[in-house]
């Protein structure tokens, strides 16, 4: 064998082997043998991050006494105080815990706060985090980069942006031109708007386990459905009709005012929810959805979710018992 | 005959090429562009009564983790309903499970001594005894999280959803070169593959564990094919013939055991290509005629039932290629073609692709085991002879009208 020969093979040798080499030193030494991670001990919870922030700050406030501040890591320190005033256009110091009321005067800027009492944002507040206890007021243009949560009643003034997260163990109020990423409350109210007008009486039955369409759908007017609808186009609910049980469409799913349906509606294009319709179920679209005013979802004494993949707009006067989460944004519309 | 073995050559050659494109469009669509939402976002306080099923055949080492595991979920306990099935064990499973049942009400546990034993036969008889009409299935060595109950169940709140599955990972990734290269595997496979399936709107597979199913629909169907290896893909195409939907939650993760040891891995794909095959002389007909599916998801159901009959005929056709060399009647361009193709199924062939391992790789925020990917290559030829031995399998059952014998994948855990 020439020394040519020899070495052409050499180097193919080596070309073949050169891709495993990086492995081979990994099965070695090795850097990267942790299975990957998967949280087993989470829970899907809207109010998490207040949670998290009160479980993180509870055992520091628990031992300290009257006002300070307790040290943490990476540079952070709790300042701890009974009340707190912020004057219009001050900075609250890294992490507050306020043990009653916060009230923060127009332009100030809080990082991260537990108040254990009420708390107002005066207008154009800008806030990281804020736990509150009892109710929370935001006046108007607000903004919140994280997370806002209070444990009774929420009310929010025009113009906020609620950031990642608005929650409310009480009624979360929005105002329009708000806007948001999720929320939650008992009941989620906006705020303004009229009352619908009254319902249309069903006339026609239409009865069956499921009403299947090919194509596009429509359901009559005042029409009373006693199945579920699955239509692989467009569906739409006639005005005043009730539909008992879910309703689910390929196309666009068009619930008229007055419509009601007692089971869930699942959209996989966009789903427009029309003035004064009801939704005793979820709303689930991979699109948009847009409630209209006057619209109710969900009931009292429960909690179910509007989920839109891209966006939520709210009507005035929308009452959702539950959750509503935007994954692209959502906003309250201007009257 | 050269004429027959060219044009056979020239059809594997097409397969490879169709699969080839399709790993690609699937890597490419998971990677770039918004993927369909899962219903885990979907919080509701009016949820439905479940059954959760784990068949058990000698567990005692992992009995007791998926059981507490399971007790301990967030799912309200009034409506959560475990039934363990101890199937023929011989070491002290039955005693743990009998522990478990006097200590809570929840647990309803199934005894099967003294008939078939099997997945398929057990989860029959589980069908019949379970009260609920959601059934979940876990395999004894998941650990399904706190809220993995619940954010499987979210699923059949659309009408048309007849199966779940969630995805799995490894727990021991780490212990040889093999379950390294099966954590690489279950990567691409679950986060690229099945997600870009159910973004796509195709045919994503219940995968017979860490997932669940309609009780009624199930039952509907004739319940397991006791005769069936792949009992999971075999309820699958039923679903999809029948009109029923698949859906795949990627964010419901839950650790299982993957094979250690070569061996077991041998036997494991062995029997997956059995029934995958078995699946496929079964049904594969009626899938290509279904009309209740579009073409394109017709299509891909075929690709997910003959993705075990692929080996094979790579195999044939080398062969076919070896005799046409030898004879002197291989032209060189058909032989490049072939080089090429052949080049373009090992890296983005069967069974978790390059492409999709990498792309997985990427999006899991992998980071030195990625380098493990050339390795695939010596997996692949593994993959191949097991594969083959498992259509032989199914071949012969056919033949000699046998019926299959459970080999259930050993535990490794210590």
């Amino acid at each position: 064998m020439s020394s040519q020969v020899a070495l052409l093979l050499g180097l193919f040798v080596f070309a073949m082997l050169l891709p495993f080499i990086p492995g081979i030193r990994e099965l070695r030494r090795p850097r990267d043998t942790l299975s990957l991670p998967v949280d087993n001990g989470y829970i899907r919870n809207p109010r998490h991050f207040a949670r998290a922030l009160r479980n993180r700050l509870a055992p520091q406030v628990a031992t300290a006494k009257g006002e300070g501040e307790i040290p943490l890591r990476r540079h952070e320190r709790i300042t701890i105080c009974d009340l707190l005033v912020v004057p219009p256009g001050a900075t609250a110091p890294d992490l507050l815990v306020v043990r009653h009321d916060l009230d923060a005067a127009a332009g100030a800027s809080i990082r991260e706060a537990w108040v254990q009492g009420d708390a107002y944002m005066g207008a154009g507040v800008r806030m990281r985090g804020l736990a509150c206890d009892r109710s929370l007021r935001l006046g108007p243009k607000c903004t919140v980069d994280r997370w806002v949560d209070s444990e009774h009643d929420t009310h929010v003034e025009p113009g906020c942006d609620l950031g990642m997260s608005a929650t409310a163990g009480g009624v979360l109020r929005i105002s329009p031109g708000c806007t948001f990423r999720r929320l939650w409350g008992q009941p989620i109210r906006t705020v303004g708007g009229r009352l619908s007008d009254s319902e249309p009486e069903p006339r026609r039955t239409i009865e069956n386990d499921v009403v299947w369409a090919r194509d596009r759908l429509s359901v009559p007017p005042g029409a009373l459905v006693d199945a579920g609808i699955i239509a692989y186009g467009r569906l739409v609910i006639g005005p005043g009709a009730v539909v008992r049980g879910t309703v689910k469409a390929y196309g666009e799913l068009v619930i008229h005012n007055a419509a009601r349906i007692e089971g869930d509606v699942i959209g996989r294009s966009s789903v427009r929810l029309g003035k004064g319709s009801r939704v005793d179920g979820n709303v689930f679209t991979e699109r948009d959805v847009y409630v209209g005013a006057d619209v109710s979802v969900g009931r009292e004494g429960a909690f179910k979710t509007v989920f839109a993949a891209r966006h939520v707009t709210l009507g005035p006067h929308v009452s959702i018992y539950g959750w509503v989460v935007a994954e692209l944004g959502g906003r309250v519309e201007a009257i | 005959m050269d004429l027959a073995l060219k044009v056979w050559v020239c059809v594997v050659i097409s397969v490879m090429m169709v699969y080839a494109l399709r790993h690609w469009l699937i890597s490419i669509r998971r990677l770039v562009g918004s993927q369909r939402p899962y219903y885990q976002d979907l919080l509701d306080s009016d949820l439905p009564s479940v059954s959760v099923v784990i068949p058990m055949h000698n567990e005692e080492a992992v009995a007791d983790q998926i059981l507490n595991a399971l007790l301990d979920s967030a799912y309200p306990k009034h409506l959560l309903e475990i039934v363990p099935i101890d199937d023929h064990s011989d070491d002290h499973t039955a005693e743990i499970l009998r522990r478990y049942e006097a200590e809570h009400s929840q647990v309803k546990p199934l005894f099967r001594n003294d008939r078939v034993r099997g997945k398929p036969a057990a989860l029959n008889e589980a069908l019949t005894a379970a009260t609920n009409e959601i059934v979940l299935v876990f395999d004894a060595d998941y650990r399904p999280g706190p809220d993995a109950v619940r954010a499987l169940v979210m699923a059949f709140q659309d009408p048309e959803v007849g199966a779940v599955m969630g995805r799995v990972v490894p727990s021991n990734a780490g212990a040889t070169l093999l379950t390294r290269l099966l954590d690489l595997e279950r990567s691409g496979g679950y986060q690229v593959d099945q997600q870009a399936r159910y973004t796509l709107d195709l045919v994503p597979q219940f995968g017979g564990t860490a997932g669940g199913f309609r009780r009624s629909v199930a039952l509907s169907l004739g319940g397991f094919g006791p005769r069936v290896s792949a009992d999971d893909t075999d309820l699958t195409v039923r679903l999809y013939l029948n009109g029923w939907k698949v859906a795949y939650a990627n964010g419901v993760e839950c650790y299982e055991e993957v094979p250690e040891t070569w061996d077991a891995r041998f036997h494991q794909l062995r029997r997956w290509s059995r029934g995958h095959n078995q699946v496929l002389l079964r049904h594969g007909a009626s899938l290509l005629r279904s009309r209740y599916l579009r073409p394109i998801q017709r299509l891909d159901g075929m690709l997910m039932l003959v993705v075990y009959l692929v080996p094979p005929l790579l195999l044939s056709a080398l062969a076919a290629e070896l005799v046409l060399f030898l004879q002197g009647d291989l032209l060189l361009l058909p032989t490049v073609i072939l080089a090429f193709f052949l080049v373009t199924y090992s890296e983005f062939g069967n069974f978790a692709p390059f492409l999709q391992v990498g792309i997985a790789g990427v999006l899991d925020g992998m980071a030195e085991r990625v380098l493990f990917l050339p390795f695939f290559f010596f997996a692949y030829l593994f993959n191949q002879l097991a594969v083959t031995c498992g259509l032989a399998d199914a071949v012969l059952d056919i033949v000699w009208r046998r019926d299959p014998i459970w080999r259930k994948t050993p535990r490794f855990r210590r």
